[in-house]
């Protein structure tokens, strides 16, 4: 999300959150029966819940662009360049799966409230989730040369894997008010460190294959592996609305939205590297490089993120986002 | 020619044992599998590479005279993937040579070399890897599959070709602290030139071989060479080292026919070639059959195929000099002639025996049929690597001599020696992934000329411009360094002088040529003609070559006797 959404986003959530809790002050005159009821419900709750959460970390996920391009920059535009100065006679692609960004996450947390008075409860929980689909690739690139021969490239890539990582302690206050015994709405604030943990993997296999007739000789073989990591530790804040309705005597579900902020500024961990049989690893922070192919077939400037030598010049912040809108579903329980 | 030195005097001066510190030596130097890489400017998107175990083959002639400031001509031939002990080593520049008289291939002994360039300094000739006596190890070497892959991109590259040289060279000089101070002369003939330019830009540019501004990166010979500067130059010790202060010591080299820029001087050729009245009009009219450019588009097919003449020396029948270079090879595999060229009793060397060899390899079937490959190959490319491996397969496929007799017999995959390993050929020029993958670093690219250009800034060069050599045809050399219009103004051909064999390039640079060195104009490089002379001129005009060498050594401070 643009950062200046994201303001706007957050501004208009502070701001219905504020007219709902002056809304949820307003004294609701309780009969006698409701409040008996709440007494058996008990004053303290223990809410359940799973859902969904929309994330963009837009830094990381450049690790997908950045991928994408170099591979279709090194093979495809390569290739077109050898077609087009009559190199080769033609060439093709065959791809199996797609570099995926992470886009949701799928999170649970667990939360203890106490209602301090008939519209207000204060809550301590905590929550967590973790998404790191591995995807796996195959590419295979034929080159017709301008003998009879064929090259055969595969570029096969498993895992490939992006992975974010995080849980938060909350603490939160909540305005609701109950509708009889049919449903309770309710908002809610909360907030907490953010500790989260990302993870980027990538593991290929590369094969050249000559082939002709009556023959297919593997020329060249070799696999490489790259393993960045990165923890830090930010701010989790947290606004929005419930809905529950009981479902037994000290039973409700209920349905939470809200918007999250979660960002970490700072991050950093280990990196490994193998290429052949030479492994390298390091410890750095991490932070947003940039760096410019340039090839007989042109040049090309790219970004990525990396924690491999980031202490240097032209190195701009990586920012680990996991902000976004979040839904809810769970169960409370009343004691 | 022998005759008329020894009436002059010129016969080689051999001094008194016990004269001179220094021993000849041969033997072999350990090259370590070494990681290295190729990128284009994205780190963790690099071409990683890593080469296998070698033992490379190096002769030492001490000079005739031991002085302080005795230079050390460090000599290799080209291909890529042709030795040097039948090159250069048996050309009339070591103690002892093939017979230039002797028109089919030298004779059958080697003969006492009247003009022996042990009288300049000390001689090192250096096979290159899986050349000549060089051989490779690897595991599980029986292997055929295995050994196919061996023959790639991390053994065969002109950057990593280079290195080697660089390594064995420095290791030379570090085994030996009496040399270790002294200045240096590279002498590369053929594909020699694009060798002899890499390592020079290698030296003069070591830091950037490490930091990622190349294309090329070996981290550990940049360490390598920063060690070997620590002691040379102890006042830079631990700083990079300036190239106008490397070239102290590595600021000479001597280029026979050389390949520098051969993309560029290809098409000049052929241009020059092509044109009416060039040679090639001429050879047709020798041989009754004309030349037609439309009939016949590539010259070298016209000289090999039409005319039957060499295009080595186009005066010649065809393969007149590889018949020299095989003859060597043969008589090299005796160890009465390798103990006398080499000087050292050879039989002392236990990295030759077959018993220290077991995980060696030579070839890719042990049959050895040169080529894998079916497809058609240009002329160009049949010339300087099919043909010779071709011709010299008989003796790599049942070699002759007594070697095996001596030192045992070998892994069917092993050889003693290879004038012109034609699966090394294959991997420089047609198996390899660095290639495949688009690294524009085979040795024809541009890439060459302009380091060669950048090395003449600060390395004097003395270029032989051989007339009857079509396969590297010099008179093209000129045009094809213009050609670099990124960096040179022009580059003249100069063909008068007061020499006795005249001729000078002067290359003119554009003021941006390179930034890094400031106020950089005008070189010239000493390029005599040799009208007699065949693409090895040292075997076709030995003295002219060494009395033109003497003196351009001389006029450019080596102090050479």
């Amino acid at each position: 999300m643009h950062p200046k959404s994201r303001r706007l986003s957050l501004s208009v959530l502070m701001a219905v959150a504020a007219l709902v809790c002056v809304w949820f002050v307003t004294p609701t005159a309780l009969t006698a029966g409701q409040k008996a009821e709440a007494r058996e419900r008990g004053r303290f709750r223990v809410d359940l819940y799973s859902g969904f959460s929309f994330l963009n970390p837009s830094d990381l996920n450049l690790f997908v662009d950045y991928d994408r391009s170099v591979q279709e920059f090194s093979y495809d535009a390569y290739f077109d360049y050898l077609r087009n100065n009559n190199m080769i006679r033609s060439w093709n692609k065959n791809a199996e799966g797609e570099r995926k960004k992470i886009r949701f996450a799928l999170p649970f947390g667990i939360r203890i409230r106490y209602s301090v008075l008939d519209f207000l409860a204060v809550s301590v929980g905590f929550q967590y989730f973790r998404r790191g689909p591995s995807e796996s690739l195959n590419f295979g690139y034929t080159r017709n040369e301008t003998s009879s021969e064929q090259y055969l490239e595969s570029l096969d890539i498993m895992p490939y894997r992006l992975e974010v990582k995080a849980y938060c302690p909350i603490v939160g206050i909540h305005f609701f008010k109950r509708f009889g015994s049919v449903f309770t709405v309710e908002a809610f604030a909360a907030g907490g460190p953010l500790f989260a943990e990302c993870s980027y993997e990538s593991h290929w296999h590369y094969t050249w294959t000559i082939q002709g007739q009556g023959y297919a000789w593997e020329t060249y073989k070799s696999e490489g592996l790259l393993q960045e990591d990165g923890s830090g530790t930010g701010l989790s804040l947290e606004v929005g609305g419930r809905f529950s309705i009981p479902v037994h005597r000290r039973l409700d579900v209920f349905i939470e939205c809200g918007y999250a902020y979660q960002a970490i500024k700072s991050l950093s961990g280990s990196g490994r590297e193998t290429q052949g049989e030479k492994t390298e690893t390091w410890d750095g922070k991490w932070g947003i490089k940039s760096e410019t192919m340039t090839t007989p077939w042109g040049a090309r400037d790219l970004l990525f993120p990396t924690n491999y030598r980031t202490d240097g010049t032209g190195v701009g912040d990586f920012r680990l986002n996991l902000s976004g809108f979040r839904i809810r579903i769970g169960v409370s329980w009343g004691f | 020619m022998c005759l008329f030195l020894t009436s002059l005097g010129l016969l080689p001066f051999f001094p008194e044992a016990g004269a001179q510190p220094l021993q000849n030596e041969a033997g072999y130097m350990d090259i370590e599998p070494i990681t290295f890489y190729f990128h284009y400017g994205s780190y963790h998107n690099r071409l990683a590479l890593k080469s296998s175990r070698a033992r490379i083959w190096y002769n030492f002639l001490a000079a005739d005279q031991d002085l302080p400031e005795t230079p050390l001509f460090i000599f290799f031939n080209g291909g890529p993937g042709s030795a040097t002990s039948c090159g250069l080593m048996s050309m009339y520049t070591g103690r002892y040579t093939l017979d230039n008289r002797i028109e089919n291939g030298g004779g059958d002994a080697y003969i006492v070399n009247p003009v022996s360039w042990t009288r300049l300094g000390h001689l090192l000739y250096i096979d290159a890897r899986q050349t000549g006596f060089s051989y490779n190890l690897m595991d599980q070497v029986q292997d055929e599959g295995k050994r196919f892959q061996e023959f790639n991109a991390q053994n065969f590259n002109s950057f990593f070709d280079a290195s080697d040289y660089i390594r064995v060279l420095l290791r030379f000089l570090a085994a030996h602290p009496a040399l270790r101070n002294n200045p240096v002369v590279i002498v590369g003939e053929s594909y020699g030139g694009v060798r002899a330019t890499a390592m020079l830009h290698l030296l003069l540019n070591y830091a950037d071989y490490k930091n990622g501004r190349e294309t090329f990166q070996d981290p550990a010979l940049a360490d390598e060479i920063q060690a070997h500067f620590n002691t040379v130059f102890p006042r830079y010790a631990g700083q990079v080292v300036p190239p106008e202060v490397i070239a102290q010591q590595f600021g000479h080299q001597v280029l026979i026919q050389p390949a520098l820029s051969f993309n560029y001087q290809n098409e000049t050729e052929n241009e020059m070639l092509r044109r009416p009245g060039s040679l090639l009009y001429k050879i047709g009219e020798e041989v009754g059959v004309p030349y037609d450019p439309a009939r016949y588009p590539d010259p070298l097919d016209f000289v090999y195929e039409v005319a039957g003449r060499d295009y080595y020396i186009y005066t010649k029948p065809r393969d007149w000099l590889n018949g020299f270079f095989n003859n060597a090879g043969a008589l090299l595999r005796s160890v009465r002639n390798l103990s006398l060229v080499t000087g050292v009793d050879v039989t002392a060397i236990r990295d030759l025996y077959a018993s220290s060899r077991a995980a060696a390899y030579r070839v890719i079937l042990t049959s050895y049929p040169v080529s894998l490959e079916p497809m058609k190959v240009s002329p160009m490319i049949r010339a300087l690597f099919v043909t010779p491996a071709q011709l010299e397969a008989p003796i790599v496929q049942q070699e002759p001599g007594d070697l095996n007799t001596v030192f045992g017999d070998l892994q069917p995959w092993d050889r003693y020696f290879m004038g012109s390993n034609g699966n090394a050929n294959w991997a420089f020029h047609v198996y390899n992934v660095a290639l495949v993958r688009g690294y524009d670093v085979h040795s024809w690219e541009p890439r060459y000329g302009r380091m060669f250009l950048k090395n003449v800034a600060h390395v004097r060069t003395f270029i032989t411009n051989a007339a009857l050599d079509l396969v590297v045809y010099t008179a093209a050399l000129p045009p094809s360094l213009a050609k670099h219009t990124e960096t040179l103004v022009s580059a003249q051909h100069i063909t008068q002088g007061g020499e006795f064999r005249p001729g000078k390039i002067i290359l003119n640079y554009l003021s941006s040529a390179f930034p890094d060195i400031p106020g950089l104009q005008t070189r010239t490089i000493r390029f005599p003609i040799y009208e007699r002379s065949c693409h090895a001129v040292s075997l076709t005009q030995p003295l002219d070559l060494f009395t033109d060498v003497s003196e351009w050594l001389r006029e450019n401070g080596i102090d050479v006797r």
